[in-house]
Formats: C-alpha cells, sequence, structure tokens
C-alpha cells in the first residue's frame, strides 16, 4: 500500500509509540513544531498535523480528517466514510463506549448492580487513572489491528491523527494541574 | 457615704455573688462545647487532608481539557439548623444536595464519575468545615466576653464592692460613735452646769 502522494509526509512525522516519557513527548511534539515552520505562533500538534494534511488530502477527506477527534469518533457520520479504518475504529468506538456506558449507569445507580461487560478485564480493578490507560491501550491496538499493512496512504494518515490524538491524551494528564483544579472546585463557593 | 448607700451597695455585692456562679457555669459550659468544635473541625481538616491523599494516585486525570468539573457538581442548597448553644445563636449543618446532572456517557470520560462522587464529597467537608468554624468563631467570642465577666466579677466588682462596703461601714461607725460621743459632752455639761446652779 504505497501511496507516493502520502510517503514523503508520512516518512517525515516522528514515530509515535504508546509511551508516557518525556522523550518521546519531546520527540514528536518538539518535530511537529518543526513542521509549524512558518507559522511560528502554532504549537498546537494536531493543528499542525492538520495543517500538513491539508497539502495532501483531497478536500472532502481532509474535512473529515480535521473534524476527527475522540470525542465525536463514534459517531453516525464517521461510521459510514469511505476510510476502512476511520469508519472501523467508528463504529469499534461506538461500540466501547455503549459498553462504557452500560457500566458506568449501572455503577451510578444505587444499587451498584454489577454487570457482565466485555470491559471487564479493563473495568475491574484499579484506578480512575489505570482504567484510562487501559482503554487507550485497548484502542491504541485496535488501530494497529485496522491499519496493519498501511504505511503511507491515506489511512495510515488517518491512523496517524487517531494515535496522535490518544497520545496527547494521556500525555496532558497531570497530577499538579490535576491536583489544583481539584483544590480550585472543591473550595469555590 | 450613708446608709441607704450602704443598703445599695450591699444588693449590689448580692447580685455580684449570685451572677459569679452563672458566669463561671457558661465558661464552664462554653469551654466544653469549643473543645468539641475544635475537635470536629481537626476530624474534618484529617478527612480532607486524606482525601487529597487518597486521589493523588490518579488525580491527573483532572488535567484533561474540556471537562468542567464545577459544572458537574453544583451545591444545590444546603441545609441548615439554628440552634441557641449556651445562649449564642448558631446554625449547624444538617444535609446537602446537589444538583442532579447526568453527564453524556458518550463524550465524558470514565474518570469523571469517580472524580464527581470525590469532588462531592470533598465538597461537603469544605462547607462543614466552613460551617463549623463560624460556629467556632461565635463560640469563642461568647466564651471571651463570659470570662471576661466572671473576671470581672471576681477580681473587680466583688473586691472594691466589699472594700467600699468596709470603708462606709468604719465610716458610719465612726460617725455613730462622734454622736454618741456628742450627745455625752452635751449631757455632761449640762449636768455640771445644773451642779453649778
Amino acid at each position: 500500500m504505497i501511496g507516493g502522494t502520502y510517503e514523503y509526509l508520512m516518512s517525515s512525522l516522528p514515530d509515535l509509540q504508546f509511551q508516557n516519557t518525556n522523550e518521546v513527548k519531546q520527540e514528536v511534539t518538539g518535530l511537529l513544531q518543526k513542521y509549524a515552520g512558518s507559522v511560528a505562533d502554532q504549537y498546537d500538534p494536531v493543528k499542525i498535523l492538520d495543517i500538513e494534511a491539508q497539502k495532501f488530502l483531497p478536500v472532502s477527506r481532509y474535512r473529515i480528517f480535521k473534524k476527527m477527534n475522540l470525542k465525536n469518533i463514534h459517531n453516525e457520520d464517521f461510521q459510514h466514510i469511505k476510510s476502512k479504518v476511520v469508519s472501523n475504529f467508528s463504529r469499534f468506538s461506538f461500540e466501547l463506549k455503549t459498553q462504557l456506558k452500560a457500566w458506568r449507569t449501572a455503577q451510578n445507580s444505587d444499587e451498584r448492580k454489577s454487570v457482565k461487560n466485555h470491559l471487564d478485564h479493563i473495568l475491574s480493578a484499579g484506578t480512575p487513572l489505570e482504567k484510562e490507560i487501559q482503554i487507550m491501550k485497548y484502542q491504541w491496538h485496535k488501530l494497529e489491528d485496522l491499519s496493519a499493512g498501511h504505511f503511507s496512504d491515506v489511512e495510515a494518515l488517518f491512523t496517524y491523527k487517531l494515535k496522535l490524538l490518544i497520545l496527547l491524551r494521556w500525555w496532558s494528564f497531570d497530577a499538579q494541574t490535576g491536583f489544583e483544579k481539584f483544590t480550585r472546585i472543591t473550595t469555590k463557593k | 457615704m450613708n446608709k441607704n448607700s450602704l443598703a445599695a451597695l450591699k444588693t449590689e455585692l448580692g447580685e455580684y455573688r449570685d451572677a459569679l456562679p452563672v458566669f463561671e457555669m457558661k465558661e464552664q459550659q462554653l469551654k466544653g462545647l469549643v473543645q468539641s468544635i475544635e475537635d470536629g473541625i481537626e476530624e474534618l481538616k484529617k478527612d480532607i487532608e486524606n482525601t487529597n491523599e487518597q486521589i493523588k494516585s490518579w488525580i491527573a486525570v483532572m488535567a484533561e481539557e474540556g471537562i468542567d468539573l464545577g459544572d458537574m457538581v453544583k451545591v444545590e442548597k444546603v441545609d441548615l439548623e439554628q440552634q441557641e448553644i449556651a445562649g449564642v445563636a448558631v446554625e449547624s449543618y444538617i444535609d446537602i444536595h446537589f444538583a442532579k446532572v447526568e453527564p453524556d456517557y458518550y463524550t465524558t470520560p470514565l474518570w469523571l464519575d469517580a472524580a464527581i462522587e470525590h469532588v462531592a464529597d470533598q465538597k461537603t467537608r469544605q462547607i462543614m468545615l466552613e460551617i463549623e468554624e463560624r460556629k467556632l468563631e461565635l463560640l469563642q467570642e461568647e466564651l471571651a466576653e463570659a470570662r471576661r465577666m466572671k473576671n470581672a466579677l471576681k477580681e473587680v466588682f466583688i473586691p472594691e464592692t466589699i472594700e467600699t462596703i468596709r470603708k462606709i461601714e468604719i465610716y458610719l461607725g465612726d460617725v455613730e460613735r462622734l454622736a454618741i460621743g456628742c450627745a455625752k459632752l452635751v449631757k455632761k455639761k449640762k449636768m455640771a452646769k445644773m451642779k453649778g446652779a
């Protein structure tokens, strides 16, 4: 699956691994910032990737590429698009969120019923942080499966953005900022 | 300085002596209450600290952008009970009600549920702490006032009144003795005059 127009872009993008270390963070964000080039005030890695992708993608695909994020990827419009990776990942996300909804609703009910769930291996133990990491790992592995064999085509580019979104979400978790937010909310009158 | 003022001072002294045990008792009662509220405040502070420690292992998730926890956990109403403790009007915590907000399960992350629960619990403790601190402040003011009154009665009013009464009694005794002396002298002079005649 070699797509000439995407080959250059894909090979010049920083390699993404499911890791949360300062070294990996700096490598990915640093390289993407180099891409910003003339748009010096642009430090958001997703926006930088969007700008780069716009140069290669047809308008209709770019619109989808730009719109897609982890909050809306389960939406029906993504489930029926041409890209196999995106449509399959969208359906997977919808199923995942539906399972999570069933578990959360049961947990939030007064009786705290225990429901059989395909995600028991993720949800049964651990802190909320550990559960989130497990969910993101699950999404990551799904993307790896879906994009197998796609290295430098449009599917690889879509996969890249989804993986970047997962990593950026993980990297946004910060104990100090979280604690400041928690303290601010709990002491606010 | 006459017998009337002496009688008035003795009445006053009686009133001071009646009031002293009242203030002593009030001081004791308030001391006990202040101590128990201070203990309660300590407990609440410990609970707040313990929760902060417990959630440290996963609090990083709350840094995620786009989730407004403040909107998800809103205090609707705090039920308070008006009470009079040792003559002081105070408010005591009864219950707290949060606005029921159902999260959108498709767009909000899993950690939000645990966060809502912990934020609500911690917010409840913070509100209870504020109420108890306000109550403590009022009772401490009243305790200080009771102590001031007790000390004033014990150290100033009662001893000073006793001293004034003593002085008046001496003075009135002197006046009486002087009057008797004068009367005796007049009588003696009259007798001498009668003998001479």
